[in-house]
């Protein structure tokens, strides 16, 4: 029986196994917190889109009908000549007169008062029919009116064509190329604490800056058109515009923007 | 681990020194923690058998039995010495009182140092995960200083004193901290756990040395 005992009796020369199964517990471990056990939603971004609310009908609205308040900017003047030509007929259509006469009888009534007093005089007399002529082409004017009115009111665009523009594709309704620029590079803008140190001067400070961005969402080139006369502001409107030189989606078309960045809006929009 | 990836040089230096501290440190923790439980266990298997036997020639040959047990070094130590001094008492004639003095100060001798080689041989690696308790935070709280450092740095040459630039600079520094806590609390943990049941094996060595020695002057006395 061997009485002296050789030292590799104990397990101390396996240490090296033991580092193997540590490095082992320590790569499963990486793994482990680097999977995304809970399926939060931290990988896949949803896509975010901008759409302006407030100004519908931008690029190519839908087509169809003028309606509503939009279209009476863009195409009042069409619609207003037309009645005047129905104007015309309508002198012809004197007899509408006899309605409103009723109410102007009660002054012509007042009037033979004085016709006991005054002796029948040409001019009084030319006056009178004067007035009464006034009278009665008001009276006129008011009935054209009110059937202006009625016209306008009465469906004269029949009902089941959709609201749009004329020579929209309905394809593009409530996309703003201009919002959405302008919203993004408000995102990137930083805001500055110097900037905000003194509320009452904010609203004056806004630079006017031209963005030219190609259709793939790239910025091709831009121009401050009009400073602010603040340099932090306008330094801080640079860095937010080279910040955004590549849109996180395309754009329709090649776009030149005109954005107005104003400090105010912008810091209360940050908030 | 985007913060980690994204770290500057120096950071990603101290996260790897924390990260073989790491390794090391739990490798340390298992190999001891098998190493320890197994003599503990054995121990106790040994001082049964150990007590259940009346003879030494018996025991000797059931020590394989108990392969794990520091006890059983101390008595193969012991038996070994006792098997040489029977040797050269047989080769000599005659039987006096200073040879059997001789002999139990030689298994004393011989007791002390197995006991002090087996409490190396336990207490083997243990100061690496001392080193890991105390070190380790200190480590990474220098590369979360660093980290700082560099972050404040950027903001500087930005311009811009935003949560948006401060915050990333300053999360990746404060993993440094992070891991280095990581690695030190297993490591302090393990240390006290073992140094512990380590003084608990140390104290049975040192009754069993007594007993061995006790049952050595009995043998030469009623010789």
């Amino acid at each position: 029986m061997p009485l002296r005992m050789n030292k590799s009796y104990h397990d101390d020369n396996k240490f090296g196994r033991f580092l193997l199964i540590s490095l082992l517990i320590h790569g499963l471990l990486w793994i482990a917190l680097a999977a995304n056990w809970f399926g939060t939603a931290r990988r896949v971004k949803p896509p975010v889109y901008y759409v302006d609310l407030v100004h519908k009908p931008v690029l190519k609205p839908q087509a169809g009908r003028p309606d509503s308040r939009p279209v009476k900017q863009s195409k009042p003047a069409p619609p207003k000549p037309k009645p005047i030509p129905e104007v015309t007929p309508v002198k012809t259509v004197t007899p509408v007169e006899p309605k409103p006469q009723p109410t102007v009888t009660p002054p012509a009534q007042q009037q033979p008062k004085p016709a006991p007093e005054v002796r029948p005089n040409q001019k009084l007399q030319s006056a009178l029919d004067e007035i009464r002529e006034r009278q009665a082409r008001q009276a006129e004017r008011d009935a054209l009116k009110a059937k202006l009115a009625a016209l306008q009111q009465s469906a004269t665009i029949p009902d089941d064509v959709p609201v749009g523009m004329p020579d929209g594709s309905g394809t593009e309704v409530g996309v703003s190329a201009l919002a959405f620029v302008q919203a993004y590079i408000q995102q990137n803008w930083a805001l500055s604490p110097y900037l905000l140190a003194n509320p009452s001067r904010m609203g004056s400070i806004e630079a006017k800056v031209l963005l030219v961005y190609a259709a793939d969402g790239r910025l091709e080139r831009f121009r401050i058109l009009e400073a602010s006369g603040d340099s932090q502001f306008d330094d801080s409107i640079k860095k937010a515009i080279t910040k955004s030189q590549q849109l996180p989606q395309p754009l329709p078309q090649r776009v030149e923007l005109s954005v107005l960045f104003n400090l105010k809006e912008m810091a209360q929009a940050r908030r | 681990m985007d913060l980690v990836l994204n770290a500057g040089p120096v950071v990603k230096l101290v996260l790897l020194i924390l990260v073989y501290f790491s390794v090391v440190s739990w490798a340390i923790i298992i190999y001891k923690q098998l190493t320890v439980h197994r003599a503990i266990r054995d121990s106790d298997r040994f001082l049964e058998f150990f007590w259940s036997k009346k003879r030494f020639d018996a025991i000797g040959q059931g020590l394989g039995e108990f392969r794990h047990s520091p006890l059983t070094v101390l008595f193969r130590e012991v038996y070994h010495e006792l098997a040489q001094d029977r040797q050269q008492l047989e080769g000599q004639e005659g039987d006096n009182l200073v040879a059997d003095l001789g002999k139990q100060e030689r298994v004393a001798r011989v007791l002390r140092r197995s006991t002090t080689s087996e409490g190396h041989r336990l207490e083997k690696y243990l100061s690496f995960l001392a080193t890991t308790g105390s070190a380790a935070p200190f480590i990474g709280l220098f590369g979360t200083v660093w980290g700082i450092m560099d972050a404040f740095r950027g903001i500087g040459e930005s311009g811009s004193a935003s949560l948006a630039v401060v915050a990333p600079g300053i999360s990746e520094a404060l993993v440094a901290t992070a891991i280095g806590l990581v690695a030190a609390i297993p490591a302090v943990i393990g240390y006290n756990h073992f140094v512990n049941k380590i003084n608990v094996l140390s104290g049975e060595m040192d009754n069993f040395s007594q007993e061995m020695l006790n049952i050595v002057q009995r043998m030469s006395l009623g010789k």
